[in-house]
């Protein structure tokens, strides 16, 4: 009687200490995807601060390129003034186009390259592009990571129950996949 | 799913995590039951000498070395268990010690100073660690820099909150800024894998072990010095209660568990060893993919290992303790695979290639990539097309040094 009152306990508590594990699993998964997508946003706004610098550390040797500058710049602005945050996304990927064909041009300028403050502004806004897709890299596997976790048994069980969906990927749009993929327009001189 | 290839290569990547962790766990299993064996054969033995000498001279008559040898594995003595407790709790307690003395002696150790922002190699070093750190989801660790012209980095720090990723001045103007990425990927895998607990908890573990073999070395030597005396094992000669050929009995009882025990203590060492190093190869493999998860790009560690293995100067200590953390096994060192902290290159690049199904041409096998100048970063990592063999950043046009 006891022995089976004590069994029972035993269960009842296994059962509740699981049950916490998955909820705990849950909640760390579903702030993981959160911190995440915040993470792109942080780069993002780096990289808003940075272009600035980098159009007025080579505007002087960039007569010829002054209409790429004037596009980033644009680019730039649209980015940081966006109204929603479908047009955001929209426009960081222009951005993301236009700022590489600025650094190919950069490239082909060696007397820009050797001087220090350039090329250390173009390191840290190359640096701040791979964060960028680091951060979306890093949000999509956070996003996997948390819907394996609904999905599968056992927090399937209790998602639905404690309000857990799954969460929606970042998806590369078609513009800027065409943008990545296209040859840099690079004037030889 | 997005994107079909990204689920591919994420399902790989869970795959081969899932198998090194696996292989981790059973290693490390492993190393216990050893610790467990050896402290339960120590306290047996420590029991069943005690019971030979006290033991009635009559009982004793009537024992043989086969009896006694054959109560190891009968029901287990208290004295046995207790040993098996102890043992194993000294490696866990004492792996907990030095996790606590912290990481900054590890890296200071090695002659390590925070990398130099002014710097661009360096800045590129702090530029790539907090990327790949982003890529991790973990804090960015510390970027330290070794002056040094060999090749090689590592990663110190009990967990990713106080983790130091170290990279030798070397290794920064050797490789181009994909194959740094993946270096430092590398070593990320071992900060967010929490290798340095690991490493330190089952380099603590084996120590013990090994530690306690010497310790019992020790002892019978100095008591087989006295054995030659006469007397058996530390004890003294005045047992008036021994009759008959008792005294003897109880020597060459005492002898033979002492064999044993000697056997134990020598092999039991070596296994530890071994099974610490196969952990340590384990982790290894783990980070090549951790790295090759976080860059997506498994062709910038197979460059940089390729770059590794054929410089020639590397970091001379062979058996210092940032070894088992580093990109690679520092070279110069005589010992065998057996014995190594790291699975052989070529091993690790043919792993890294079936990750993906990397193919390369022999060509590009066989020569990595020129080093980079390091004035113009690769702007973005290679992404939908992580296997492109044309990857290979054009040739430097002031050489390495320039």
């Amino acid at each position: 009687m006891t022995l089976g009152l004590w069994i029972l306990l035993g269960v009842v508590a296994t059962l509740v200490i699981i049950v916490i594990g998955i909820y705990n699993g849950l909640v760390a998964g579903r702030q993981e995807v959160r911190n995440a997508w915040s993470q792109i946003d942080i780069q993002l706004k780096r990289r808003h601060d940075l272009i600035p610098n980098l159009v007025n550390a080579v505007k002087d040797s960039m007569q010829v390129e002054q209409s790429q500058l004037t596009a980033v710049i644009a680019a730039r602005n649209q980015a940081v003034s966006a109204p929603t945050p479908a047009d955001a996304m929209k426009a960081e990927n222009a951005l993301t186009g236009t700022l590489r064909q600025l650094f190919a041009l950069v490239e082909s300028y060696p007397q820009l390259r050797s001087q220090q403050n350039v090329s250390g502004l173009m390191e840290e806004l190359s640096s701040t592009e791979n964060r960028i897709s680091f951060a979306r890299q890093h949000y999509n596997d956070a996003v996997q990571a948390q819907n394996i976790r609904v999905a599968s048994f056992p927090g399937v069980l209790l998602a639905s129950s404690f309000g857990f969906t799954s969460e929606t990927m970042y998806q590369v749009p078609e513009t800027e996949r065409a943008a990545t993929e296209a040859v840099p327009d690079v004037h030889l001189r | 799913m997005a994107d079909p290839s990204a689920a591919l290569y994420n399902t790989d990547f869970q795959a081969a995590i899932a198998r090194n962790k696996r292989h981790t766990v059973i290693l490390f299993i492993v190393l216990l039951l050893i610790s467990a064996i050896v402290g339960y054969v120590l306290g047996w033995a420590i029991a069943i000498i005690e019971l030979i000498w006290n033991l009635p001279a009559e009982e004793v008559s009537r024992l043989t070395a086969g009896a006694v040898l054959l109560d190891l594995l009968g029901p287990p003595r208290p004295g046995a268990l207790l040993g098996a407790a102890i043992v194993t709790g000294a490696g866990f307690i004492w792996g907990l010690i030095t996790l606590s003395s912290g990481a900054e002696i590890l890296a200071s150790f090695a002659g390590a100073r925070d990398a130099n922002p002014n710097d661009l190699h360096e800045r590129q070093l702090i530029d790539v660690v907090a990327e790949m750190a982003i890529a991790a989801g973990i804090e960015p660790p510390r970027a330290m820099v070794i002056e040094t012209p060999a090749l090689n980095a590592f990663a110190s720090g009990s967990s990713p909150k106080h983790a130091m990723i170290t990279a030798t001045t070397g290794i920064l103007q050797a490789c181009t800024r994909e194959e740094l990425q993946a270096v430092i990927g590398h070593e990320m895998g071992h900060v967010a894998e929490y290798d340095v607990r690991y490493t330190t908890v089952v380099a603590a573990m084996a120590g013990v072990i090994v530690l306690l073999a010497h310790f019992l070395g020790n002892i019978a030597q100095y008591s087989l010095g006295w054995g030659n005396y006469g007397y058996g094992y530390g004890y003294r000669p005045s047992r008036s209660r021994d009759e008959g050929g008792a005294g003897g009995v109880r020597l060459l009882l005492t002898l033979v568990v002492v064999a044993l025990l000697a056997i134990v203590m020598i092999v039991a060492p070596l296994a530890s060893k071994l099974v610490q190093m196969a952990i340590s190869r384990q982790r290894e493999y783990l980070a090549d993919v951790s790295s090759a998860k976080l860059t997506r790009n498994p062709v910038g560690l197979i460059h940089a290992l390729q770059r590794l293995e054929a410089s020639d100067t590397n970091i001379a200590r062979s058996n210092s303790p940032v070894s088992a953390l580093c990109i690679a096994a520092p070279k110069g060192a005589w010992f065998s695979g057996l014995f190594s902290t790291h699975p052989p290159i070529p091993d690790r690049i043919a792993r890294l290639r079936n990750l993906g199904g990397v193919a390369m041409t022999p060509s590009e096998v066989a020569s990595p990539p020129p080093p980079a100048a390091p004035d113009m970063p690769a702007v973005e990592p290679p992404r939908h097309g992580p296997w492109d063999t044309d990857q290979t950043p054009p040739p430097p046009q002031k050489g390495p040094w320039g």
